[in-house]
């Protein structure tokens, strides 16, 4: 369920750790704000999760879709398109949210870990 | 640093799209009564609270521009995409104008005008759930099987959280759609919204599931597990020179170079250079076919796309490469039909293909080789504790010290070789030792469980006949000494620095106190358990000289203590 029900009290962003710019995008955007309060608070995914569906967006836009292992739907840009945020999703739900550089949500921990582990994420 | 739009500009965007919208519909729009969500916000319009919105990039307004010349997608399940986010939606007032779906299926275009009936029936009424059916009453077999699903479920829970069966000395606690799972040592737990669904604890399992949810959990589980077949490109020419990603691509790799240092940003570089090689391929293979005799085949699979859109179809004919990039991403299903007409033609032509961007995709495999080797270095350390020797059999397989900190683990009957990997010091200090695959045979899943079976019953690796024998004889010389020893003491509970005594009746009982337990235990004439250890045998060895030494001088029968 990804509908986002806005609370009367508006997100802690404060208190989050961001940079002035990145709190006051998220101003600008209250109902990302609100979603990515909400996201904060979930659990990581397990550590032996693959996903079957990946997504990345930039400004709430699906730009690249693979689906188990094959890029499905490709989304022209300029190539000096600067998305202000972009958001990956691992099986429509969110894997992390970055804006320009600032991690605001981050899921994937236990798999990173996990794969640090198996010698999987050295170049 | 957030790019900053001034007002004009913002204005100038909006009022450009709006004229697009009003121009497309043939309708005059109320501009108070449009709302367009991008993903979860409106970017334009007038919300509940009475604020006008104009946050639309230029982005947003090419993209919505483009989207709406796309009509409604043939098939599209519309209940499907009911409580989900869109990609694009515009309302006019209550009613939905136009939505395109995050996996870029057009549910509503009244743009496209013969399309009208279809959106108006897409008013948007608040969608209930559906309400979930309660459990329904089992009986018998039926009983049964969801017994053994509920117990199928519980290991998948676990193995998901700890995919190395290492120990869990906290707990673990993730999440999977609405599912949160909770492992620890001796229990597994499935919440959803705070209720428990599926509980497991010292074996006993109680599950609340519905249907629906087992079926929903199932398939989550099961993503740890799948095999992906991916895509495999036809090979006929050098690979492709193409080393510059497709912009969406490159854009994420500089979002994901700018992160703070850390195994995150490590993760998501893999994963950005998972996908720049496949785009790589789909584009390696969209110009080979487009240069190539199985064009025709192309041109047959994807006919309407070059049908509704021939100026671009030619264009990209013509130039190759970029072109045919802008060209797919006006209709997501160009790709898919451009890549399967490919990889069959190839399969027919009998051409080589190959396969990348499959790192991601490995994870499962990678995990079962890891497990594998945890469990056969556990074995083969088990054996060689006991015996000294290099090369054990237990449970169907063979696992043989090679050299090194090599160790070649083999089907016992065949002699087939199944992994051969090496021990390696992690690079991380503190970390515990890497283990690397240097051979890889053909190893089934079922194998795959069984060796990890074989791991968990902890039963003793036991080594050749000879060095067994050896083994039952030395046993034997130490029960004998712990026995009078304990005599001697006058004790049956005898507990040395290393070692405990317990003498019954007709029963020994010789335990390590450095956390092993239980090392041997015989009734009567019956050995029933024997796990000594080479390191057992020396030191009693060593209790053996000392009391000979004794002997020898004759020195009064005093306190050897069983070192």
């Amino acid at each position: 369920m990804s509908m986002t029900t806005m609370s009367s009290k508006p997100p802690d962003i404060e208190n989050w750790n961001l940079s002035q710019s990145a709190i006051e995008l998220l101003r600008r955007y209250p109902e990302i704000a609100a979603d990515l309060a909400i996201e904060r608070q979930k659990l990581p995914f397990p550590a032996g999760y693959r996903p079957d569906l990946i997504e990345i967006l930039y400004e709430d836009l699906v730009y690249v879709r693979s689906e188990q292992g094959r890029i499905t739907f490709l989304r022209d840009c300029p190539r000096n398109y600067i998305p202000p945020f972009m958001e990956i999703r691992f099986d429509d739900q969110l894997a992390m949210f970055v804006i320009q550089g600032e991690m605001v949500v981050d899921h994937t921990e236990q798999m990173a870990a996990l794969d640090e582990l198996l010698g999987r994420l050295e170049p | 640093m957030v790019a900053s739009v001034d007002n004009q500009t913002q204005t100038k965007v909006s009022e450009r799209l709006i004229e697009q919208l009003r121009q497309q519909s043939h309708e005059n729009f109320d501009v108070e009564d449009l709302r367009v969500q991008v993903g979860r916000s409106v970017v334009l319009g007038r919300m509940a609270s009475g604020e006008y919105r104009e946050h639309i990039s230029a982005e947003q307004a090419d993209e919505i521009a483009t989207a709406i010349q796309q009509p409604v997608t043939e098939g599209a399940d519309v209940e499907a995409y009911a409580r989900k986010l869109p990609n694009i939606e515009i309302k006019s007032g209550e009613t939905i104008v136009f939505r395109q779906e995050r996996d870029g299926v057009i549910s509503a275009n009244v743009f496209q005008a013969e399309q009208q009936s279809q959106s108006e029936a897409l008013s948007s009424n608040p969608v209930t759930a559906p309400s979930e059916p309660s459990a329904p009453e089992l009986e018998g077999d039926a009983l049964m099987e969801s017994a053994v699903r509920a117990e199928s479920l519980v290991a998948s829970v676990r193995e998901i959280s700890n995919p190395l069966d290492h120990e869990v000395s906290e707990p673990v606690a993730t999440r999977l759609g609405e599912y949160m799972l909770q492992v620890e040592s001796d229990s597994a737990t499935v919440l959803k919204e705070d209720a428990v669904v599926l509980a497991a604890k010292d074996g006993a399992i109680i599950s609340n599931l519905s249907e629906p949810d087992t079926q929903a959990l199932q398939g989550w589980l099961q993503r740890g597990d799948g095999i992906f077949e991916p895509w495999a490109v036809p090979i006929q020419q050098p690979a492709s020179q193409v080393s510059e990603p497709p912009p969406a691509i490159a854009i994420a790799q500089e979002q994901i170079a700018a992160l703070p240092e850390g195994r995150g940003k490590q993760f998501f570089q893999r994963l950005s250079a998972d996908l720049k090689q496949q785009a790589n391929e789909v584009f390696s293979a969209i110009r080979q076919g487009l240069e190539s005799e199985q064009l025709g085949v192309l041109r047959q699979k994807v006919g309407t796309v070059m049908q509704e859109a021939p100026e671009k179809a030619t264009v990209a004919l013509g130039r190759g490469l970029e072109t045919a990039g802008q060209w797919i991403t006006s209709s997501p299903d160009a790709i898919k039909n451009a890549m399967d007409s490919l990889q069959s033609a190839a399969e027919q032509t009998g051409g080589g293909i190959e396969k990348s961007g499959q790192w991601l995709a490995a994870r499962p495999e990678a995990i079962r080789e890891h497990r594998a080797m945890q469990t056969a270095m556990k074995l083969f350390e088990a054996g060689f504790r006991r015996t000294h020797e290099k090369s054990f059999e237990v449970g169907g397989f063979k696992v043989e010290f090679e050299g090194g900190q090599q160790l070649r683990l083999s089907d016992a009957q065949s002699d087939e070789t199944l992994m051969r990997f090496q021990q390696t010091a992690s690079p991380f200090p503190g970390h515990l030792p890497r283990l690397e695959v240097i051979e890889k045979g053909d190893i089934s899943r079922e194998q795959y469980q069984s060796l990890n079976a074989v791991g968990q019953r902890g039963e003793p690796v036991r080594g050749s006949q000879d060095a067994e024998t050896l083994h039952a004889r030395k046993s034997e010389q130490i029960a004998q000494l712990s026995k009078g020893l304990a005599e001697a003491m006058g004790s049956t509970d005898y507990r040395g620095k290393h070692y405990r005594i317990e003498l019954g009746e007709d029963t020994l009982r010789i335990s390590a106190n450095d956390g092993r337990g239980e090392l041997y235990h015989r009734e009567g004439n019956q050995v029933v358990s024997n796990q000594f250890e080479q390191k057992d045998f020396g030191r009693f060895a060593q209790v053996i000289q000392k009391l000979e030494q004794q002997q020898a001088t004759h020195t009064p029968n005093t306190q050897v203590e069983l070192d």
